[in-house]
């Protein structure tokens, strides 16, 4: 019986040892950190984004890898909110011990995140969070989006344009992202010679917003510009027609972003946002369209899919060229391939300017007609 | 509707007639030019406000209720009671979707569904503690552990992503200037049903008796033969079955996803401690003070107070909408401060 109890012991431990073995010898993976919203008011877009992150991990990987090994990403859901972001941001960075970062979504939830990941010394590429505070961060914080002095530049220009009115109200989120571009667009819309007659913010994943509308119509403005999260644009748009005050053949609607505002509500209350318009990034790439409807059956319904896509194949070609993971080298070795790199997302410019955020601005207009977006 | 002070054209609403016209319309002009700049008249729309708060009070005070109720009985404040309400909102999404049940048919079977859950769930954690007559500290933690986990089990079974019912949009409908849906009518009147149940069920049968002894004092009732351990197991089952309709109200009118509860404790709270902590008439009013306050409060134009009456010139002083959450706690807090046991609190 003893004899029997060595031979299963001696066993179990060399079953260990080989174990042990076979994990030392295996090609560690180069692993960077993706924070993505998987829960929390932006949730219903985090599977497009997941997956061009993916589709990025996949190809590189198909072609050979970077500095020869495999390349993995450690997922983190932010929830879209600041806490929850720095909890899983301090858990990439002092447990996982990544040296470069990507994703993200929100500005109010992507600055704090920077600012740690700059105190550490580790690469942010934002791929999707847009405000113009990212610029003061610090070399560790680069942009493969467009910044929003572009976007809110854009949207007063279309509004003003396409609409001939002069009185607007504006709506905006309570946050960094919210704050940014209304200051952009308030400071565009006087010197086209507009009034702004309300600026209303509002706080986010409050189930009520009715107080909000009313204010925004008090002084009957001639038209709306806003922005929405996809949850709160979807109760707004709601609440706003229900009160009989979405209307946009008398008071038309600007949004600054029609995806990220009216994804939940594009699915659920399509009828409603008939007559909307606003800007949209670029379509994705086709090549990265086809390839995603390949994959999940579906066209991606946000164009931030690419957006994750290129962060992760830019910062792949970067740590191959650069033969290192070291942040440093890595970001500036960013700066070399952008010009040649030719991206999924935003048309596929991908330069940087000095502060390593994107350079150049293109969007589409558009406007929900049937239900659907389309090219205005 | 015209403006009595011919200034201000185009306001809307038969109650803001009612409020502002009639009571001044044998003033001089100039008084009512004040009364209307005081109340910030350029920007309020009286009737949609009020027809907002009344839907938002129902909304609330249903919540209130069985908040209220926990704490008059058992003496701490549930911090899952919004989730529990919010778990009978997704079965009855389950119902409604999936089994293609009405929507009154789906609230019929969850409101009970729910308050069994409700019942074990104090069987097996607050039953132990009230028998160790544990500190209410220890009840209220976990509570919140309760409140957090029950959240992960919807995110677990019905994902983070937003739902609706199968309600289709509506149009609004005017009543007495106000715009309103057909289901917003309907959260009113069942808001309002729902508290004259409440009211009988507390003053005209052996349970309500049974309760508010308990209430007073639990050794007492005891004595008189009154099972406590059963009463409470009713009053469970009344505060869920509440919380199930209020939170289908929530999420009829707004949407629903597994985080509301987190997001509606709060007001639920504040309508709650406002009204009276311990007090179901209370929870009833505090919901709508604090509804109608939110409100009035974001539509209020302080230009004419701060110019002192119009001494000199000033532009539109509103309070930004995005101070919207303070504004609660600030009401909370004055009005803690004349009555520190809520409007309709016990002493």
């Amino acid at each position: 019986m003893r004899r029997l109890v060595d031979v299963v012991v001696t066993s179990i431990l060399l079953g260990l040892l080989i174990n042990v073995g076979a994990v030392g010898g295996a090609e560690e993976p180069v692993r960077i950190g993706l924070l993505c919203p998987i829960t929390g008011t932006q949730a219903v877009m985090s599977e497009d984004m997941l997956t061009g992150a993916k589709m990025a991990v996949e190809e590189t990987n198909a072609a050979g890898g970077v500095l020869g090994r495999p390349l993995e990403l450690i997922v983190e859901d932010t929830e879209t909110r600041p806490a929850p972001g720095m909890d899983a941001a301090r858990k990439l960075i002092g447990v996982d011990r990544v040296e470069i970062l990507t994703g993200g979504f929100s500005s109010g939830v992507s600055l704090p995140i920077a600012e740690y990941a700059q105190e550490q010394g580790v690469l942010y590429v934002l791929a999707v969070p847009t405000s113009p505070l990212f610029r003061d961060v610090g070399p560790c914080c680069m942009s493969i989006t467009v910044v929003d002095s572009f976007k809110g530049k854009a949207v007063a220009d279309f509004a003003v344009e396409d609409s001939g009115k002069k009185k607007f109200a504006l709506i905006h989120m309570n946050n960094a992202f919210g704050q940014a571009i209304k200051q952009v667009t308030i400071n565009r819309l006087k010197e086209l010679g507009a009034e702004i007659v309300t600026e209303v913010d509002y706080e986010l994943n409050k189930v009520d917003y009715k107080a909000e509308l009313l204010r925004l119509f008090a002084k009957d403005p001639e038209a709306i510009v806003g922005t929405w999260y996809a949850k709160e644009g979807l109760v707004t748009a709601k609440q706003a027609y229900e009160m009989g005050l979405l209307n946009v053949d008398k008071v038309p609607w600007y949004v600054s972003e029609i995806t990220s505002s009216y994804a939940e509500a594009l699915d659920k209350i399509p009828e409603v946002l008939e007559g909307i318009k606003g800007l949209d990034p670029l379509e994705p790439g086709r090549l990265f369209s086809e390839k995603f409807k390949e994959r999940m059956g579906r066209e991606p319904i946000t164009a931030f899919a690419a957006h994750y896509y290129d962060a992760v194949r830019m910062i792949a070609m970067a740590i191959n060229f650069a033969n290192s993971t070291d942040p440093a080298a890595v970001r500036d070795t960013l700066f070399e391939i952008d010009d040649w790199y030719r991206g999924m997302s935003y048309g596929g410019d991908k330069r940087f300017d000095e502060d390593g955020m994107q350079d150049h601005a293109q969007f589409r207009k558009v406007i929900i007609q049937n239900g659907k977006k389309v090219d205005y | 509707m015209e403006d009595p002070t011919g200034a201000y054209p185009g306001r809307r609403g038969l109650i803001s007639y009612v409020k502002l016209v009639i009571p001044f319309h044998f003033l001089p002009h100039a008084r009512v030019d004040t009364y209307s700049k005081v109340l910030g008249y350029y920007n309020m729309d009286f009737s949609q406000i009020i027809a907002n708060s009344l839907v938002r009070g129902a909304e609330l005070s249903l919540l209130a209720i069985g908040l209220t109720m926990v704490f008059d009985i058992l003496k701490f404040a549930n911090f899952a009671h919004a989730d529990y309400a919010v778990l009978g909102a997704f079965l009855v999404y389950s119902l409604n979707q999936v089994l293609g049940l009405s929507l009154f048919l789906a609230v019929i079977l969850a409101a009970p569904a729910t308050a069994l859950i409700g019942i074990c769930i104090d069987t097996a954690i607050f039953k132990p503690l009230r028998r160790k007559e544990a500190k209410v500290v220890t009840a209220m933690v976990c509570s919140l552990g309760i409140g957090i986990a029950l959240r992960n089990i919807l995110r677990l079974i019905w994902t983070s992503r937003t739902k609706t019912y199968a309600i289709p949009i509506q149009k609004p409908i005017e009543i007495l200037g106000a715009r309103l849906t057909f289901t917003q009518i309907g959260i009113v009147l069942t808001g309002f049903i729902s508290m004259v149940i409440f009211h009988l069920l507390l003053h005209r049968t052996k349970f309500g008796k049974a309760l508010r002894a308990i209430s007073d004092n639990r050794v007492l009732a005891s004595a008189c033969a009154i099972d406590s351990e059963k009463v409470i197991k009713w009053m469970w089952f009344i505060a869920c079955c509440y919380g199930v309709m209020g939170g289908t109200m929530i999420a009829m009118e707004h949407l629903l996803y597994p985080r509301l509860g987190f997001d509606i404790l709060i007001p639920v709270f504040c309508a709650a401690i406002l009204g009276g902590i311990g007090n179901p008439y209370g929870a009833m009013l505090g919901a709508l003070t604090l509804a109608l306050a939110e409100n009035i409060v974001l539509a209020l134009d302080f230009s004419y107070l701060i110019s002192l009456g119009g001494l000199f010139e000033v532009g539109p002083i509103q309070i930004s909408t995005g101070y919207k959450p303070a504004i609660s706690f600030v009401i909370l807090v004055a009005v803690l401060l004349f009555r520190p046991t809520g409007i309709l609190g016990r002493k």
